[in-house]
């Protein structure tokens, strides 16, 4: 077995806004790409990745507090030629909640989770990370509950 | 890189043993090719070595079609997900992207070096003991058929005379079997397993010595047994596989000796065992004589959120579905298509055999590979054969097929069909 693999990785975003169009950072391991989300647009990665864990973070850097339209959707992540709805749900949103409005959440009861699992539209500030594995067919076998593997 | 055409990694992984002991490539092929290796006089260790397997696998390494292979190749060419490239993804090689998953699947080494270690799963045929006689079966895999043609003076080995599972080591080898560390899965095949006397005997060990694997049958969904049951219930997965064809009467005429209430009562009391270990899957073997009846099937079955896992078949040739007029698949398909339509489910997925939480994306998978199936375009040629077979069971069995089948009696009377009752 290789201890390396060549890895396409293309992720998808939808912008939604009335007036401040979004921007986004995208990263896959160390590599980075600004973005102003006019209009939905694929960011590709082609990689050489190690055999193990990495990331694809999203940041969704220039929400206002008074903006209650601006979003970032996940529409799909395709990985090495395949589009799978479980990749995108397989990913954690972590929203930064506005203030003052999240303290007065709080002090109502209200919970705000820190990690929304399988949160793909990010209404609020804050990131979606997908966590997966190299080599990415296996890692797409065991999020699509195939059943077992042959890995010896 | 081998093919994505033709490599399967079943002989890599999978042990056969036909219904009189023969070790087998795989339990699609049906017949061995004169190898000699048996499990009355054989290990598997000396099988799993042997040159004929080394050279098998060779040949799923090449570029060139295997025959035996021909029912992976034919459900693939209409639409279906054949066994091969279902057990391909076991090894992480998906069928869309081959060349890359297989370049990243583990064993790719293994495949590679045509490695000769031990086998995960085992697949037993159980012999041809069987309640039944359906239309599409043959001798090798019903009793009630090797009455039959021996009745008729057709040519057929006496396959319950030489069944493995009656001979003195049949033990000595499901013990090796279970010895293997390794071992994820037994699946047994028939006939029916149910009324083999041995087949109890064999759960029985099997469940002792190996309780942490998978176990998985296939019958005929007319018998329910509480004690094997039991027994399964000491499985770390169990998998049921159930016959059917249709959810009315043609069932039964297809699958002669059985009666449909029964068949669907069967099928209910296996279900109440359903569990996150305990599957069920419906097998149907769609052909030109329930095709017509296959939305029925598929919404009985999201009615009980059961997953189906269609077998096309390819074999007798006289009873595909590719036999079927256009005109009479148009309206099929139109129900099909309307049937799809409704189940607002992705099938952006990929839906494996055993995910029972996703029933109904299987059965708008299934639905889908229906269509395309019946959008494949028409192989006349066989239609003598058909009613010939047909007149042949039907005066035996005293049926017949318009009363069962009136929506293509058009096309039976047509090419001569005429019976006497």
């Amino acid at each position: 077995m290789d201890t390396q693999y060549q890895t396409e990785i293309q992720i998808t975003l939808e912008p939604h806004y009335q007036t401040v169009i979004p921007r986004v950072f995208v990263e896959l391991d160390n590599e980075q790409r600004s973005i102003i989300l006019k209009d939905t647009e694929t960011i590709a990665f082609n990689l050489v990745l190690d055999v193990g864990q990495h990331s694809l973070t999203v940041w969704f850097e220039n929400k206002e507090n008074s903006d209650s339209t601006t979003a970032v959707e996940i529409k799909d992540i395709k990985i090495q030629g395949l589009t799978l709805d479980r990749v995108k749900w397989a990913g954690n949103y972590r929203p930064i909640y506005p203030e003052p409005w999240a303290t007065e959440q709080r002090q109502q009861g209200k919970m705000l989770p820190e990690v929304i699992p399988g949160g793909h539209y990010l209404g609020w500030l804050g990131t979606y990370t997908l966590d997966f594995t190299v080599p990415t067919f296996t890692w797409l076998h065991q999020i699509e509950n195939l059943g077992w593997l042959y890995t010896d | 890189m081998p093919n994505k055409n033709i490599f399967c990694n079943v002989p890599w992984y999978q042990g056969h043993v036909y219904w009189d002991g023969t070790f087998g490539y795989c339990c699609v092929i049906h017949t061995a090719d004169g190898h000699g290796y048996n499990v009355k006089s054989n290990t598997a260790k000396e099988w799993l070595q042997s040159h004929e397997l080394k050279e098998f696998k060779q040949k799923l390494l090449g570029d060139e079609k295997l025959s035996p292979c021909d029912l992976c190749y034919r459900e693939e060419d209409q639409g279906f997900i054949s066994k091969r490239q279902n057990e391909n993804l076991k090894s992480a090689i998906w069928p869309s992207e081959f060349d890359r998953s297989f370049n990243e699947s583990y064993t790719r080494d293994k495949f590679l070096n045509i490695d000769p270690s031990t086998y995960k799963e085992w697949h037993l045929d159980s012999g041809n003991e069987c309640n039944l006689a359906c239309k599409m079966c043959n001798p090798y895999a019903s009793s009630k058929i090797e009455t039959m043609y021996k009745k008729w003076g057709m040519p057929t080995a006496d396959t319950s005379k030489t069944l493995w599972m009656n001979h003195p080591n049949a033990k000595n080898f499901v013990k090796e079997i279970c010895d293997n560390e390794q071992l994820k899965r037994v699946h047994i095949m028939g006939g029916e397993p149910l009324i083999q006397p041995n087949f109890k005997n064999i759960l029985k060990q099997v469940s002792e010595s190996r309780p942490d694997i998978s176990f998985s049958f296939v019958s005929n969904s007319t018998k329910y047994d509480s004690d094997i049951a039991r027994y399964l219930e000491k499985f770390a997965s169990v998998d049921i596989e159930l016959s059917l064809e249709t959810v009315d009467s043609v069932n039964d005429y297809i699958r002669q000796g059985c009666q449909i209430e029964n068949v669907l009562d069967v099928i209910d009391k296996w279900h109440q065992h359903k569990s996150e270990k305990f599957g069920i899957v419906i097998r149907p073997t769609p052909s030109i004589l329930s095709v017509s009846r296959y939305v029925n099937l598929l919404q009985w079955a999201h009615d009980n959120k059961h997953i189906i896992r269609s077998v096309l078949l390819t074999d007798p040739y006289y009873l595909r579905i590719s036999l079927l007029p256009e005109k009479y698949r148009a309206p099929i398909i139109k129900e099909l298509t309307e049937w799809s339509n409704n189940i607002k489910v992705s099938t952006n997925e990929y839906v494996g055999t055993r995910d029972q939480h996703r029933w109904e994306a299987s059965l708008k998978q299934e639905c889908d590979s229906m269509i395309t199936c019946l959008q494949q375009p028409v192989i006349p040629g066989a239609e003598k054969d058909l009613i010939a077979w047909l007149q042949r069971w039907d005066n035996e069995y005293k049926l017949n097929v318009v009363d069962y089948l009136p929506e293509f009696s058009d096309f039976f009377t047509e090419h001569g069909y005429t019976i006497s009752n």
